[in-house]
């Protein structure tokens, strides 16, 4: 084995380097401690740019489905609701006319009649946050109801007439090439419950009709209302049938918002699980890199010490 | 022996020594000199007529290892190289930040896909359409700013290659001149020179800045040259020279050329020094300036026009709420004699207020006729004039339509709107855009470049270009060398086909343009010149009364699709009027009739088509060091950010290995030439005690004279 002599200037500035060198890994440990961030550049994390910056972007867009998701779910929330009370508007009018008919009394019918028209018109011309009309498909800027009054509503050819709401149904997306249809419109749900209140309203303005003028029922009165009962009652159960269907959709966001809930999960944790620091391995690390850099400095010290100058002996005179 | 000759033996022992003692005292003073190697001393006996008469110094040895000295300059030059672009790349990675924050691309588009979301859901607010604007604008600013960062970049390399040519070239005449002097101290014997270490000092920083081959004459002089063999130092010396700055994006290269000593005056033709630089710092602010930086600015103006040709192809294909009463469209470059070359059908629907169907022109380019709510045909014409004036006579009292300027403008009257929408079935498409696409009625994003390149046009449509214009080319290698720098001047008469000719001509069949069917040019270099890529250094033409040019109609050049990148905005359409963004789909069909509703406010099916533009697959074309591919704005912007890391963390393992074989290099030839302490106080001790005794020898010597003198 042959040894090399040494340079005593190359030897210091090896011992130089090497401070440095351990000076400079324990920096880059404190550095990912403190931010909590193996890196913070591209740079820093390797082959993992590409997937990290790919799965950080996916989070985003599935944090925007969220987003869009709970507002549909909220918007379909609210239409359940006001569907709910619908529904139970048009079992009003279903008992008023059977009530009607068992009392043989119709003197308070149309009034009836007239409030639950009011109510559905209401609740078929609410507006969402934005001021814009929730059952009016595309023309969000149009009041779906056409008439004002059922005496309007009676007098109209069509029930078609009493809707200006059209055909479009929002969608959101839920997911990458994920899209749900929601949202009913005004002639949807109503067209039954104001075609039973049309027919109503003209037989009471037509010859035989005027329930507010008789104590009891006239014969032709009592068979109209007789007969219109097995209509109401299939345009309740009609309505009651696009309730569920609202419901459907409300449970297809709700699962929605949850798939979005783990999918925000797995993605957090892959995120993390690349870009967060390992604090256990980090300060392991930290430890070993202290010791690099004290070893380091005691051997340039101790080798300072070692030199033949210390030993040969001073020259006299 | 007399005593004589044992004081002059005595005598030598001391001359010698103190000169021994000379040299340890100078190899100790230049302990921690770079570039410094010891002297030993070599003695040998003095003899007179074979008889032993002392000691002399037969030299003074400079301690030197060519071969140790040859691979430190290399292995300097390879990691200076690497030192430079690591330098750079730390720079680079720190200005464009990292993975989720705000400047990144790929945030800028999924914040974007997320205002189309929240828009979506309420997309007649005013705060949704500010969302989208702002997001809008977030993108763009990423992406322009992203390519400034990267192009200031260049521009300083480019400045620091300029400042070190000219410490290079006095590095280059210093070890000339060395050269010189160490000949004279050569002929004079002294073969350790001073001189020496100074040469080695300069050839040690030329070999940091650019990688150099040398070779010793029995002269003492050194030969210099790039490692292939281009003459730096011999005879004569070479000198750099480059000017710096770009020409339209694309850089020059370095030249050298040799100088004749006597005279100071130039030999011969200056050649490019590019391809010849390997290693250095010279070479690592070159590949920095050309390969990584131009190739990423490539990919980003890559992503920035298919961004800005997604983005623009759906919101060209929505509808706004109200319809707009006007739509002008961006300067095409095209001129009224263009034939019109669309096929398909598309409708321009003039609407009132609220969304409804005024009157309808049902344009079938593909027949050549259009007619208006579903009543008889008329003709359209063949070229882009005839066609605006048809579709103005169609829309009658409803609105009017020209092509003026390379713009396509239609206008509704009164307070009425315009919508386009194409046919579902067999949509309309020139150069593979839309109708309103390629005419840009609805774009979103634009920049200093048309994002559409695949013009329509065809050989035969005339070049329109002012007579005296000229198109300037340079063909530059991978390796930075520079074998084509021609122009050609526009002629009167040339049609399309006749200037693609001129500029083949002009190229000297080294690459060749070819127009293609859609009105896209594609570039090709010769076997002859393969990885070579033709780039556009000045176009002064101009296409009738539209301000494009030539070059810029075809987006032609290596350089052009840069151009994309920088500047990349917003149309001053939408940023003036974020309404204009559409969020519906105009919902003409074959029997919509006045007074349909074909547009309505709460229509967000566009808006999520806004929304997926982000994640759908789009092709695209291999640039700047990433493959041609198929995949999503999104993904593309993550491979981008991973083909700057993978460049960088090469750089990186690069630097490492050279630094280390630097080190080596440097250990072993410290360990050959460089002083060591210890040996040197030994020597020190074992001169001093030699010393010594020669004085006791002449001590003694004294006393033997005093003894023979005191005989009496």
């Amino acid at each position: 084995m042959s040894i090399d002599r040494v340079s005593t200037a190359a030897q210091t500035a090896y011992f130089l380097s090497q401070i440095t060198g351990a000076g400079n890994a324990l920096d880059k440990t404190q550095a990912s401690i403190a931010s909590g961030k193996n890196a913070t550049t591209y740079a820093g994390f390797g082959d993992k740019t590409q997937v990290l910056t790919a799965t950080i972007a996916a989070n985003a867009r599935n944090s925007a489905y969220t987003n869009a998701t709970t507002f549909a779910a909220t918007q379909v929330d609210l239409q359940d609701t006001q569907l709910t009370s619908l529904s139970s508007l048009a079992a009003q009018l279903k008992k008023a006319v059977s009530d009607a008919v068992a009392n043989n009394d119709g003197s308070t019918l149309m009034t009836q009649a007239q409030s639950i028209f009011d109510q559905a018109s209401a609740i078929l011309s609410s507006k969402d946050a934005n001021g814009d009309y929730i059952y009016a498909g595309g023309k969000t800027d149009t009041a779906p109801m056409a008439v004002t009054t059922l005496t309007q509503l009676g007098a109209l050819s069509s029930v078609s007439g009493a809707f200006a709401n059209g055909d479009l149904k929002k969608s959101v997306q839920v997911a990458d090439g994920v899209t749900v249809s929601y949202g009913v419109t005004a002639s949807d749900v109503a067209t039954g419950l104001m075609q039973s209140l049309k027919d109503l309203a003209a037989f009471d303005a037509g010859g035989t009709g005027n329930f507010a003028g008789s104590a009891n029922l006239t014969q032709a009165q009592n068979s109209y209302l007789t007969g219109a009962i097995a209509g109401i009652t299939g345009m309740t159960t009609d309505l009651n049938a696009k309730v569920a269907a609202n419901g459907y959709v409300a449970n297809r966001l709700t699962d929605a918002q949850t798939q979005q809930t783990s999918m925000d999960t797995l993605y957090k944790g892959f995120v993390s699980n690349i870009q967060d620091t390992n604090l256990a391995d980090a300060a392991t690390q930290l430890s070993l890199n202290q010791t690099q850099l004290q070893a380091a400095l005691q051997v340039t010290a101790g080798l300072q010490k070692l030199s033949l100058l210390n030993y040969l002996p001073i020259p006299t005179g | 022996m007399s005593l004589n000759g044992i004081a002059a033996s005595a005598i030598s022992a001391l001359k010698t020594n103190s000169a021994a003692l000379g040299v340890v005292s100078n190899n100790v003073s230049n302990i921690n000199t770079p570039g410094y190697a010891r002297r030993v001393v070599n003695q040998q006996t003095l003899s007179v007529g074979g008889q032993l008469m002392g000691v002399d110094i037969a030299s003074v040895q400079r301690v030197a290892n060519q071969f140790l000295t040859q691979e430190s300059l290399s292995a300097g030059g390879a990691a200076s190289q690497y030192d430079t672009m690591a330098g750079l790349f730390s720079q680079l990675n720190g200005l464009l930040g990292g993975p989720g924050d705000n400047q990144s691309l790929a945030t800028g588009l999924t914040n974007l896909a997320a205002a189309f979301a929240t828009a979506s859901q309420a997309p007649t607010s005013s705060a949704s359409r500010t969302g989208v604007i702002n997001a809008l604008n977030a993108l763009a600013s990423n992406v322009s700013a992203a390519s400034s960062t990267i192009s200031s970049l260049q521009k300083q390399i480019d400045q620091q290659a300029v400042n070190a040519i000219g410490s290079t070239n006095t590095l280059i005449k210093q070890i000339y001149d060395l050269n010189t002097q160490v000949r004279t101290a050569n002929a004079a014997g002294d073969t350790a020179s001073a001189l020496l270490d100074q040469r080695d000092v300069a050839l040690n920083n030329l070999a940091q800045v650019m990688g150099i081959k040398t070779s010793t004459n029995a002269d003492g002089s050194v030969n210099v040259s790039t490692t292939d063999g281009i003459n730096l130092v011999s005879n004569t010396y070479a000198q750099l020279s480059y000017a710096g700055g770009a020409q339209n994006g694309a850089y020059g290269n370095i030249t050298v050329q040799d100088t004749n000593p006597q005279t100071g005056q130039t030999l011969g033709q200056p050649m490019a020094l590019d391809p010849h630089l390997d290693g250095g710092s010279l070479k690592g602010l070159i590949d920095m300036r050309d390969q990584v930086l131009g190739g990423l600015n490539q990919t980003l103006g890559n992503m920035a026009q298919q961004t800005a040709n997604a983005f623009n192809a759906q919101a060209n294909a929505n509808a706004a709420y109200p319809p707009p009463t006007s739509l002008t469209g961006r300067d095409t470059g095209l001129i009224g004699t263009d034939g019109l070359n669309f096929t398909g059908k598309t409708t321009i629907a003039v609407t009132d207020s609220s969304g409804k169907l005024v009157s309808r022109v049902d344009v079938n380019f593909s027949a050549g006729t259009l007619s208006v709510n579903g009543g008889g045909s008329a003709s359209i014409g063949t070229t882009m004039a005839s066609f605006a004036t048809a579709l103005n006579t169609a829309l009658g009292g409803n609105g009017s339509a020209s092509f003026a300027n390379g713009q396509l403008s239609i206008t509704a009257t009164g307070s009425n709107g315009i919508l386009v929408q194409d046919d579902a079935s067999t949509p309309s498409a020139r150069g593979g855009a839309g109708f309103s696409q390629f005419f840009g009625l609805n774009d979103v994003f634009q920049s200093q470049v048309p994002s559409i390149t695949a013009t329509g046009l065809t050989g035969s449509d005339p070049s329109g270009l002012a007579v005296g214009g000229k198109i300037s080319l340079s063909m530059k290698g991978p390796g930075g060398d520079i074998v084509k720098n021609v122009s050609i001047t526009t002629t009167a008469g040339q049609t399309i086909g006749d200037v693609v000719t001129a500029l083949n001509t002009a190229l000297g069949g080294a690459a060749t343009f070819t127009l293609n069917s859609d009105g896209s040019i594609s570039t090709a270099a010769s076997a002859l010149y393969p990885g070579y890529a033709v780039n556009v250094t000045g176009d002064t033409t101009s296409r009738g009364t539209t301000a494009m040019s030539f070059s810029q109609i075809f987006g032609l050049g290596a350089n052009a699709v840069v151009g994309q990148a920088s500047a990349f905005g917003l149309t001053s359409t939408v940023t003036n009027n974020p309404a204009r963004i559409g969020f519906a789909t105009p919902g003409i069909t074959s029997t919509s009739t006045a007074g349909d509703t074909i547009v309505s406010a709460g229509d967000n099916a566009g808006a999520i088509a806004l929304q997926n533009v982000i994640t759908q697959s789009r092709s695209f074309a291999g640039v700047g060091g990433i493959a041609a591919q198929t995949a999503s704005l999104s993904d593309y912007a993550a491979t981008f950010y991973q083909n700057l890391s993978t460049q960088s963390n090469m750089v990186t393992a690069n630097q490492t290995t050279q630094d280390d074989r630097l080190s080596q290099a440097q250990s072993r030839l410290s360990s050959n030439s460089g002083v060591n302490l210890d040996e040197e106080l030994t020597n020190l001790s074992s001169y001093q005690q030699a010393y010594a005794a020669g004085a006791r020898i002449l001590s003694v010597v004294d006393t033997l004279y005093k003894t023979l003198l005191d005989i009496q």
